[in-house]
Protein backbone atom coordinates (compact mmCIF):
# COMPACT_ATOMS: atom_id res chain seq x y z
CA UNK A 1 0.00 0.00 0.00
CA UNK A 2 1.59 3.76 -0.95
CA UNK A 3 0.29 6.33 1.45
CA UNK A 4 -0.10 10.05 0.98
CA UNK A 5 -0.71 12.35 3.19
CA UNK A 6 -1.79 16.12 1.99
CA UNK A 7 -2.08 19.27 4.25
CA UNK A 8 0.73 21.08 6.28
CA UNK A 9 3.33 19.84 7.95
CA UNK A 10 2.47 20.88 11.18
CA UNK A 11 -1.23 18.29 10.66
CA UNK A 12 1.17 15.72 9.74
CA UNK A 13 2.55 14.63 13.16
CA UNK A 14 -1.09 12.99 13.28
CA UNK A 15 0.20 10.59 10.99
CA UNK A 16 2.54 7.68 11.93
CA UNK A 17 3.76 6.56 8.67
CA UNK A 18 3.44 7.63 5.06
CA UNK A 19 5.58 6.81 1.40
CA UNK A 20 4.45 10.44 0.37
CA UNK A 21 3.73 13.98 1.45
CA UNK A 22 1.94 16.51 -0.30
CA UNK A 23 1.80 20.29 1.11
CA UNK A 24 1.47 23.59 0.00
CA UNK A 25 3.83 24.81 2.74
CA UNK A 26 6.71 26.38 1.26
CA UNK A 27 9.03 25.27 3.22
CA UNK A 28 10.00 22.41 5.54
CA UNK A 29 11.95 20.94 8.35
CA UNK A 30 11.29 17.55 7.76
CA UNK A 31 12.90 14.56 6.49
CA UNK A 32 10.72 12.60 3.90
CA UNK A 33 9.02 12.58 0.19
CA UNK A 34 7.22 15.48 -0.01
CA UNK A 35 5.92 17.62 -2.98
CA UNK A 36 5.82 21.10 -1.67
CA UNK A 37 5.44 24.09 -3.82
CA UNK A 38 7.85 27.15 -3.94
CA UNK A 39 7.20 30.50 -6.03
CA UNK A 40 8.46 29.08 -9.13
CA UNK A 41 6.34 25.96 -9.17
CA UNK A 42 5.82 22.88 -7.43
CA UNK A 43 9.01 20.40 -5.80
CA UNK A 44 9.71 16.47 -5.25
CA UNK A 45 11.69 17.01 -2.29
CA UNK A 46 13.28 13.61 -0.98
CA UNK A 47 14.96 14.56 1.74
CA UNK A 48 16.31 18.00 1.07
CA UNK A 49 17.08 16.15 -2.22
CA UNK A 50 15.04 18.22 -5.08
CA UNK A 51 14.77 15.45 -7.67
CA UNK A 52 11.56 17.02 -9.57
CA UNK A 53 10.42 20.81 -10.58
CA UNK A 54 7.24 21.95 -12.44
CA UNK A 55 7.48 25.39 -13.38
CA UNK A 56 4.14 27.38 -13.14
CA UNK A 57 4.15 27.82 -17.04
CA UNK A 58 3.40 25.43 -20.12
CA UNK A 59 5.28 22.51 -20.77
CA UNK A 60 7.52 22.39 -23.27
CA UNK A 61 7.47 18.38 -23.24
CA UNK A 62 5.01 15.90 -21.80
CA UNK A 63 8.06 14.50 -19.63
CA UNK A 64 8.01 17.76 -18.04
CA UNK A 65 5.08 16.74 -16.16
CA UNK A 66 6.34 13.31 -14.73
CA UNK A 67 7.90 11.89 -11.98
CA UNK A 68 8.79 8.58 -10.65
CA UNK A 69 9.13 8.12 -6.93
CA UNK A 70 9.18 4.48 -5.00
CA UNK A 71 8.23 3.17 -8.51
CA UNK A 72 5.39 5.25 -8.51
CA UNK A 73 4.75 7.53 -11.54
CA UNK A 74 3.35 10.98 -10.93
CA UNK A 75 2.25 13.28 -13.00
CA UNK A 76 1.43 16.86 -12.42
CA UNK A 77 -0.83 18.94 -13.69
CA UNK A 78 -1.95 22.89 -13.57
CA UNK A 79 -5.29 24.80 -13.56
CA UNK A 80 -6.92 24.74 -16.69
CA UNK A 81 -4.60 21.72 -17.68
CA UNK A 82 -6.83 19.61 -15.93
CA UNK A 83 -9.92 20.32 -18.00
CA UNK A 84 -7.81 19.88 -21.09
CA UNK A 85 -9.65 16.84 -22.71
CA UNK A 86 -6.99 16.25 -25.11
CA UNK A 87 -4.29 16.46 -22.76
CA UNK A 88 -6.00 14.19 -20.21
CA UNK A 89 -6.06 11.55 -22.97
CA UNK A 90 -2.70 11.84 -24.16
CA UNK A 91 -1.10 11.34 -20.80
CA UNK A 92 -2.78 7.92 -20.41
CA UNK A 93 -0.24 6.60 -22.54
CA UNK A 94 2.41 7.30 -20.56
CA UNK A 95 1.68 4.55 -17.86
CA UNK A 96 1.15 6.91 -14.64
CA UNK A 97 -0.23 5.64 -11.29
CA UNK A 98 -1.18 9.14 -9.63
CA UNK A 99 -2.02 12.57 -10.94
CA UNK A 100 -1.44 15.20 -8.77
CA UNK A 101 -3.50 18.93 -9.77
CA UNK A 102 -2.59 22.19 -8.40
CA UNK A 103 -5.94 24.63 -8.79
CA UNK A 104 -6.41 28.34 -8.45
CA UNK A 105 -9.98 29.24 -7.97
CA UNK A 106 -11.04 32.73 -7.26
CA UNK A 107 -13.58 30.84 -4.16
CA UNK A 108 -14.20 27.89 -3.36
CA UNK A 109 -16.43 25.93 -5.82
CA UNK A 110 -17.32 22.14 -5.39
CA UNK A 111 -18.37 22.12 -9.53
CA UNK A 112 -15.19 23.70 -10.74
CA UNK A 113 -13.66 20.73 -8.18
CA UNK A 114 -15.36 18.15 -9.60
CA UNK A 115 -14.90 19.40 -12.94
CA UNK A 116 -11.20 19.33 -12.36
CA UNK A 117 -10.28 16.57 -10.31
CA UNK A 118 -13.15 14.25 -10.68
CA UNK A 119 -13.60 14.64 -14.64
CA UNK A 120 -9.61 14.19 -14.72
CA UNK A 121 -10.11 10.68 -12.58
CA UNK A 122 -12.85 9.84 -15.04
CA UNK A 123 -10.96 10.56 -18.39
CA UNK A 124 -7.66 9.55 -17.63
CA UNK A 125 -9.01 6.92 -15.12
CA UNK A 126 -6.11 7.60 -12.51
CA UNK A 127 -6.34 8.19 -9.48
CA UNK A 128 -6.33 12.26 -9.07
CA UNK A 129 -5.69 14.50 -5.67
CA UNK A 130 -6.24 17.82 -6.02
CA UNK A 131 -4.35 20.69 -4.24
CA UNK A 132 -7.20 23.79 -4.09
CA UNK A 133 -5.93 27.15 -3.42
CA UNK A 134 -8.87 30.06 -2.43
CA UNK A 135 -8.13 33.47 -1.42
CA UNK A 136 -6.37 34.81 1.07
CA UNK A 137 -4.76 31.52 1.65
CA UNK A 138 -6.93 28.62 1.86
CA UNK A 139 -5.88 25.27 1.19
CA UNK A 140 -7.97 21.95 0.58
CA UNK A 141 -6.85 18.81 -0.61
CA UNK A 142 -9.17 16.40 -2.63
CA UNK A 143 -8.76 12.29 -4.34
CA UNK A 144 -10.86 11.00 -6.41
CA UNK A 145 -11.04 7.88 -8.67
CA UNK A 146 -12.40 6.27 -11.83
CA UNK A 147 -16.30 5.77 -11.20
CA UNK A 148 -17.27 1.96 -10.95
CA UNK A 149 -20.40 0.19 -9.88
CA UNK A 150 -19.54 0.39 -6.48
CA UNK A 151 -18.12 3.66 -6.11
CA UNK A 152 -18.81 7.26 -7.57
CA UNK A 153 -15.02 8.17 -7.28
CA UNK A 154 -15.49 10.20 -4.86
CA UNK A 155 -13.08 9.72 -1.97
CA UNK A 156 -12.43 13.23 -0.50
CA UNK A 157 -13.69 16.29 -1.19
CA UNK A 158 -11.69 19.05 0.47
CA UNK A 159 -10.23 18.23 3.32
CA UNK A 160 -7.92 20.54 5.19
CA UNK A 161 -5.41 17.65 5.78
CA UNK A 162 -5.80 13.91 5.54
CA UNK A 163 -4.76 10.74 4.17
CA UNK A 164 -4.94 8.46 1.63
CA UNK A 165 -3.93 4.94 0.84
CA UNK A 166 -3.96 2.74 -2.20
CA UNK A 167 -2.49 -0.21 -4.00
CA UNK A 168 -1.20 0.44 -7.52
CA UNK A 169 -1.44 -3.17 -8.09
CA UNK A 170 -4.87 -4.09 -6.43
CA UNK A 171 -6.43 -0.79 -7.20
CA UNK A 172 -7.69 -0.48 -3.76
CA UNK A 173 -8.44 2.77 -1.85
CA UNK A 174 -8.84 3.95 2.00
CA UNK A 175 -8.94 6.85 3.77
CA UNK A 176 -7.80 7.85 6.97
CA UNK A 177 -9.39 10.81 7.34
CA UNK A 178 -8.05 13.15 10.17
CA UNK A 179 -9.65 16.51 9.37
CA UNK A 180 -12.43 18.55 8.20
CA UNK A 181 -12.12 21.48 6.02
CA UNK A 182 -13.35 25.13 7.25
CA UNK A 183 -15.43 26.31 4.50
CA UNK B 1 -18.16 13.59 8.97
CA UNK B 2 -16.87 13.56 4.95
CA UNK B 3 -19.96 12.19 4.60
CA UNK B 4 -21.93 15.06 6.13
CA UNK B 5 -19.56 17.42 3.58
CA UNK B 6 -20.56 15.22 0.64
CA UNK B 7 -24.05 15.47 1.56
CA UNK B 8 -24.25 19.20 1.84
CA UNK B 9 -22.33 19.96 -0.78
CA UNK B 10 -24.87 17.93 -2.56
CA UNK B 11 -27.43 19.20 -1.67
CA UNK B 12 -26.56 22.73 -2.72
CA UNK B 13 -26.28 21.18 -5.78
CA UNK B 14 -29.84 20.67 -6.24
CA UNK B 15 -30.60 23.83 -4.26
CA UNK B 16 -28.66 25.46 -6.50
CA UNK B 17 -29.88 24.24 -9.45
CA UNK B 18 -31.65 26.40 -11.56
CA UNK B 19 -31.74 27.75 -14.78
CA UNK B 20 -29.43 30.35 -15.37
CA UNK B 21 -29.58 33.71 -16.50
CA UNK B 22 -29.79 33.17 -20.35
CA UNK B 23 -33.65 31.54 -19.69
CA UNK B 24 -36.45 33.85 -21.09
CA UNK B 25 -39.11 33.80 -22.89
CA UNK B 26 -38.88 36.16 -25.71
CA UNK B 27 -39.66 35.78 -29.17
CA UNK B 28 -37.60 33.81 -31.20
CA UNK B 29 -36.08 35.35 -34.19
CA UNK B 30 -36.35 33.13 -37.02
CA UNK B 31 -32.94 33.42 -38.64
CA UNK B 32 -31.46 32.93 -35.01
CA UNK B 33 -30.90 29.45 -32.93
CA UNK B 34 -30.86 28.86 -29.32
CA UNK B 35 -33.92 27.23 -27.42
CA UNK B 36 -33.59 23.56 -27.44
CA UNK B 37 -35.76 21.04 -25.93
CA UNK B 38 -34.47 17.41 -24.06
CA UNK B 39 -37.44 15.04 -23.72
CA UNK B 40 -36.86 12.61 -20.68
CA UNK B 41 -39.20 9.79 -22.97
CA UNK B 42 -41.60 7.26 -20.61
CA UNK B 43 -40.69 3.70 -22.39
CA UNK B 44 -44.33 2.14 -22.54
CA UNK B 45 -43.46 -0.15 -25.90
CA UNK B 46 -46.44 0.93 -28.14
CA UNK B 47 -49.14 -1.19 -29.53
CA UNK B 48 -48.57 0.32 -33.23
CA UNK B 49 -46.54 2.96 -34.84
CA UNK B 50 -49.16 5.40 -34.67
CA UNK B 51 -49.85 5.32 -31.09
CA UNK B 52 -46.10 5.99 -30.66
CA UNK B 53 -46.16 9.35 -33.17
CA UNK B 54 -49.11 10.72 -31.48
CA UNK B 55 -46.59 10.45 -28.58
CA UNK B 56 -44.00 11.48 -30.20
CA UNK B 57 -45.99 14.48 -31.97
CA UNK B 58 -47.41 15.26 -28.38
CA UNK B 59 -44.50 15.82 -26.79
CA UNK B 60 -42.70 17.54 -29.45
CA UNK B 61 -45.83 20.21 -29.73
CA UNK B 62 -45.03 20.84 -25.82
CA UNK B 63 -41.41 21.82 -26.41
CA UNK B 64 -42.42 23.84 -29.43
CA UNK B 65 -44.64 25.28 -27.77
CA UNK B 66 -42.03 26.44 -24.95
CA UNK B 67 -40.21 27.28 -28.19
CA UNK B 68 -37.80 24.50 -28.52
CA UNK B 69 -36.30 24.58 -32.07
CA UNK B 70 -33.88 21.32 -31.44
CA UNK B 71 -35.95 18.60 -29.52
CA UNK B 72 -33.53 15.31 -28.39
CA UNK B 73 -34.72 11.97 -27.34
CA UNK B 74 -33.14 9.35 -25.56
CA UNK B 75 -31.63 6.42 -26.49
CA UNK B 76 -33.66 3.50 -27.73
CA UNK B 77 -36.55 4.75 -29.44
CA UNK B 78 -36.90 1.66 -31.73
CA UNK B 79 -37.34 -0.53 -28.85
CA UNK B 80 -40.71 1.55 -28.10
CA UNK B 81 -42.16 -0.37 -31.61
CA UNK B 82 -40.52 -3.87 -30.43
CA UNK B 83 -43.58 -6.17 -29.64
CA UNK B 84 -41.35 -9.11 -28.91
CA UNK B 85 -37.89 -9.03 -26.86
CA UNK B 86 -34.77 -8.04 -29.57
CA UNK B 87 -33.60 -11.75 -29.39
CA UNK B 88 -36.78 -13.20 -31.41
CA UNK B 89 -36.23 -10.38 -34.17
CA UNK B 90 -34.32 -10.99 -37.55
CA UNK B 91 -31.82 -8.52 -38.69
CA UNK B 92 -34.75 -7.57 -41.12
CA UNK B 93 -37.45 -6.96 -38.97
CA UNK B 94 -34.69 -4.80 -36.49
CA UNK B 95 -34.10 -2.60 -39.82
CA UNK B 96 -37.47 -2.45 -40.63
CA UNK B 97 -38.73 -0.93 -37.48
CA UNK B 98 -35.63 1.35 -37.26
CA UNK B 99 -37.24 2.92 -40.52
CA UNK B 100 -40.36 3.00 -39.83
CA UNK B 101 -39.03 4.99 -36.28
CA UNK B 102 -37.04 7.35 -38.69
CA UNK B 103 -40.06 7.77 -40.98
CA UNK B 104 -42.34 8.65 -37.81
CA UNK B 105 -39.92 11.13 -36.65
CA UNK B 106 -38.83 12.68 -40.32
CA UNK B 107 -42.70 13.17 -40.31
CA UNK B 108 -42.78 15.11 -37.00
CA UNK B 109 -39.95 16.86 -37.68
CA UNK B 110 -40.76 18.45 -41.38
CA UNK B 111 -44.64 19.08 -39.71
CA UNK B 112 -43.39 20.96 -36.59
CA UNK B 113 -40.41 22.51 -38.14
CA UNK B 114 -38.28 21.66 -35.90
CA UNK B 115 -34.81 19.34 -35.39
CA UNK B 116 -35.02 16.39 -33.96
CA UNK B 117 -32.00 13.94 -32.76
CA UNK B 118 -32.45 10.31 -30.89
CA UNK B 119 -30.51 6.84 -31.12
CA UNK B 120 -31.69 3.98 -31.69
CA UNK B 121 -29.97 0.78 -30.21
CA UNK B 122 -29.41 -2.36 -31.78
CA UNK B 123 -27.66 -5.16 -30.19
CA UNK B 124 -26.22 -2.68 -27.51
CA UNK B 125 -25.02 -0.48 -30.01
CA UNK B 126 -26.18 3.10 -30.37
CA UNK B 127 -27.08 4.83 -33.74
CA UNK B 128 -27.63 8.21 -34.49
CA UNK B 129 -30.59 10.35 -36.17
CA UNK B 130 -30.06 13.39 -36.57
CA UNK B 131 -33.59 14.88 -38.68
CA UNK B 132 -33.46 18.76 -39.85
CA UNK B 133 -36.20 20.88 -39.79
CA UNK B 134 -37.81 19.83 -43.41
CA UNK B 135 -37.96 16.35 -42.44
CA UNK B 136 -34.62 15.23 -43.78
CA UNK B 137 -32.33 12.47 -41.72
CA UNK B 138 -28.80 14.50 -42.14
CA UNK B 139 -25.69 12.01 -42.13
CA UNK B 140 -23.02 12.15 -40.32
CA UNK B 141 -22.00 12.69 -37.10
CA UNK B 142 -21.06 16.98 -36.84
CA UNK B 143 -24.55 19.55 -37.71
CA UNK B 144 -25.10 22.83 -38.64
CA UNK B 145 -27.84 25.09 -37.59
CA UNK B 146 -27.82 28.19 -38.03
CA UNK B 147 -23.68 28.93 -38.17
CA UNK B 148 -24.24 26.60 -34.54
CA UNK B 149 -21.87 23.21 -35.05
CA UNK B 150 -23.77 20.02 -33.20
CA UNK B 151 -22.57 17.02 -32.63
CA UNK B 152 -23.27 13.98 -30.84
CA UNK B 153 -21.24 12.68 -28.09
CA UNK B 154 -18.14 11.02 -29.40
CA UNK B 155 -14.77 11.15 -28.39
CA UNK B 156 -13.51 11.44 -31.90
CA UNK B 157 -14.90 14.37 -32.40
CA UNK B 158 -11.66 17.16 -33.18
CA UNK B 159 -13.65 20.14 -34.66
CA UNK B 160 -14.39 22.51 -32.08
CA UNK B 161 -18.19 21.76 -31.58
CA UNK B 162 -21.02 24.60 -29.87
CA UNK B 163 -23.37 21.90 -28.76
CA UNK B 164 -23.23 17.61 -28.03
CA UNK B 165 -26.19 16.07 -28.22
CA UNK B 166 -25.97 12.93 -25.95
CA UNK B 167 -29.55 10.17 -26.19
CA UNK B 168 -28.74 7.81 -23.39
CA UNK B 169 -30.80 4.64 -22.29
CA UNK B 170 -30.27 4.23 -18.42
CA UNK B 171 -27.93 4.81 -15.58
CA UNK B 172 -27.13 3.40 -12.55
CA UNK B 173 -27.04 5.39 -9.51
CA UNK B 174 -24.19 4.71 -6.67
CA UNK B 175 -24.28 7.87 -5.61
CA UNK B 176 -25.45 11.60 -6.11
CA UNK B 177 -22.16 12.16 -8.01
CA UNK B 178 -23.47 10.30 -11.11
CA UNK B 179 -25.47 13.26 -11.66
CA UNK B 180 -22.98 15.15 -12.88
CA UNK B 181 -21.87 12.83 -15.58
CA UNK B 182 -21.40 12.27 -19.44
CA UNK B 183 -22.64 15.48 -20.96
CA UNK B 184 -22.00 17.61 -18.03
CA UNK B 185 -18.07 16.72 -17.67
CA UNK B 186 -18.52 16.46 -21.63
CA UNK B 187 -19.65 20.57 -21.31
CA UNK B 188 -16.27 21.30 -18.90
CA UNK B 189 -13.71 19.59 -20.76
CA UNK B 190 -14.58 20.77 -24.52
CA UNK B 191 -16.18 24.18 -23.34
CA UNK B 192 -19.66 23.76 -24.88
CA UNK B 193 -22.89 23.19 -24.46
CA UNK B 194 -24.54 19.81 -24.09
CA UNK B 195 -28.17 17.97 -24.05
CA UNK B 196 -28.52 14.52 -22.56
CA UNK B 197 -31.66 12.40 -22.70
CA UNK B 198 -32.49 9.16 -21.24
CA UNK B 199 -35.57 6.82 -20.98
CA UNK B 200 -37.08 6.83 -17.47
CA UNK B 201 -40.11 4.20 -16.35
CA UNK B 202 -40.10 0.04 -15.79
CA UNK B 203 -36.58 -0.76 -14.95
CA UNK B 204 -35.37 2.67 -16.37
CA UNK B 205 -33.92 5.23 -14.80
CA UNK B 206 -31.87 8.20 -15.76
CA UNK B 207 -31.63 12.19 -15.17
CA UNK B 208 -32.05 14.26 -18.24
CA UNK B 209 -30.26 17.82 -18.65
CA UNK B 210 -29.26 20.93 -20.78
CA UNK B 211 -25.50 21.93 -19.28
CA UNK B 212 -22.54 24.22 -20.14
CA UNK B 213 -19.71 24.71 -19.35
CA UNK B 214 -19.44 26.18 -15.25
CA UNK B 215 -18.06 29.84 -16.03
CA UNK B 216 -20.97 30.05 -18.72
CA UNK B 217 -23.94 29.43 -16.08
CA UNK B 218 -24.83 32.06 -13.17
CA UNK B 219 -24.74 29.58 -10.64
CA UNK B 220 -21.37 28.29 -11.87
CA UNK B 221 -22.60 24.97 -11.61
CA UNK B 222 -22.69 23.85 -15.53
CA UNK B 223 -26.36 23.21 -14.75
CA UNK B 224 -28.63 25.27 -17.05
CA UNK B 225 -31.72 22.31 -16.33
CA UNK B 226 -32.13 19.37 -15.28
CA UNK B 227 -35.03 17.11 -14.70
CA UNK B 228 -36.73 16.76 -11.23
CA UNK B 229 -37.32 13.12 -11.74
CA UNK B 230 -35.15 10.28 -12.46
CA UNK B 231 -38.22 7.98 -13.40
CA UNK B 232 -40.83 10.64 -14.67
CA UNK B 233 -41.22 11.88 -18.07
CA UNK B 234 -40.16 15.54 -18.00
CA UNK B 235 -39.56 17.97 -21.34
CA UNK B 236 -36.71 20.42 -20.16
CA UNK B 237 -36.67 23.23 -22.50
CA UNK B 238 -33.68 26.08 -22.11
CA UNK B 239 -32.47 29.28 -24.27
CA UNK B 240 -28.51 29.07 -24.23
CA UNK B 241 -26.41 31.77 -25.65
CA UNK B 242 -23.98 31.19 -28.21
CA UNK B 243 -22.40 34.16 -27.54
CA UNK B 244 -21.79 33.79 -23.92
CA UNK B 245 -20.16 30.36 -25.38
CA UNK B 246 -17.69 32.42 -27.37
CA UNK B 247 -16.90 34.67 -24.65
CA UNK B 248 -15.65 31.62 -21.80
CA UNK B 249 -14.21 30.08 -24.64
CA UNK B 250 -12.02 32.95 -25.65
CA UNK B 251 -11.34 33.37 -22.33
CA UNK B 252 -9.76 29.96 -21.84
CA UNK B 253 -8.43 29.51 -25.19
CA UNK B 254 -5.45 28.16 -24.10
CA UNK B 255 -5.30 25.95 -27.23
CA UNK B 256 -2.53 27.88 -29.07
CA UNK B 257 0.02 27.54 -26.02
CA UNK B 258 -0.79 24.05 -25.58
CA UNK B 259 -1.21 23.03 -29.50
CA UNK B 260 3.06 22.04 -29.67
CA UNK B 261 2.77 20.21 -26.56
CA UNK B 262 -0.69 18.08 -28.12
CA UNK B 263 0.96 18.06 -31.45
CA UNK B 264 4.35 16.62 -30.21
CA UNK B 265 3.86 12.41 -31.08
Amino acid sequence: MFRIYMGSVLSSTEFTKFDLGITSDRTLSTIGRWLKVDENGIVFDDSNFNIFQRKWRVPVTLDELFFESSNLKIGTLYNDELRMRDLLLKITDFKIDLIVGYLKSQSYNPYELIASGWGCAQTTGIPTIIVNVTPPENVNYSFFLKMTEFTDGMIVLSDRYTMVAFSTEKKEYTQNNKGQAEK
Amino acid sequence: MIFGKISSVFRSFFLKRKTNAFLDHALIEPDAFGYVGVIQFQHQNFKNSKDFHTKILSLVKVAKMEGAQLVLFPAGMNMELYSVPEESLSGNQISKIEDECLKIFSNIASIEKIYVGYADLVKGMKIYHFINSNGKSVEGNTFTIYNVKVAFMDDEIDEDVDLILNPCLTKKWVGDYESFGHAWLYSQQKYSYSMESYMVGDHFTGQSGIYAPIEATESMSGIIKQTQSKILEETLVAKIDFSVLETVKRKKNVKDEYARLLDNK
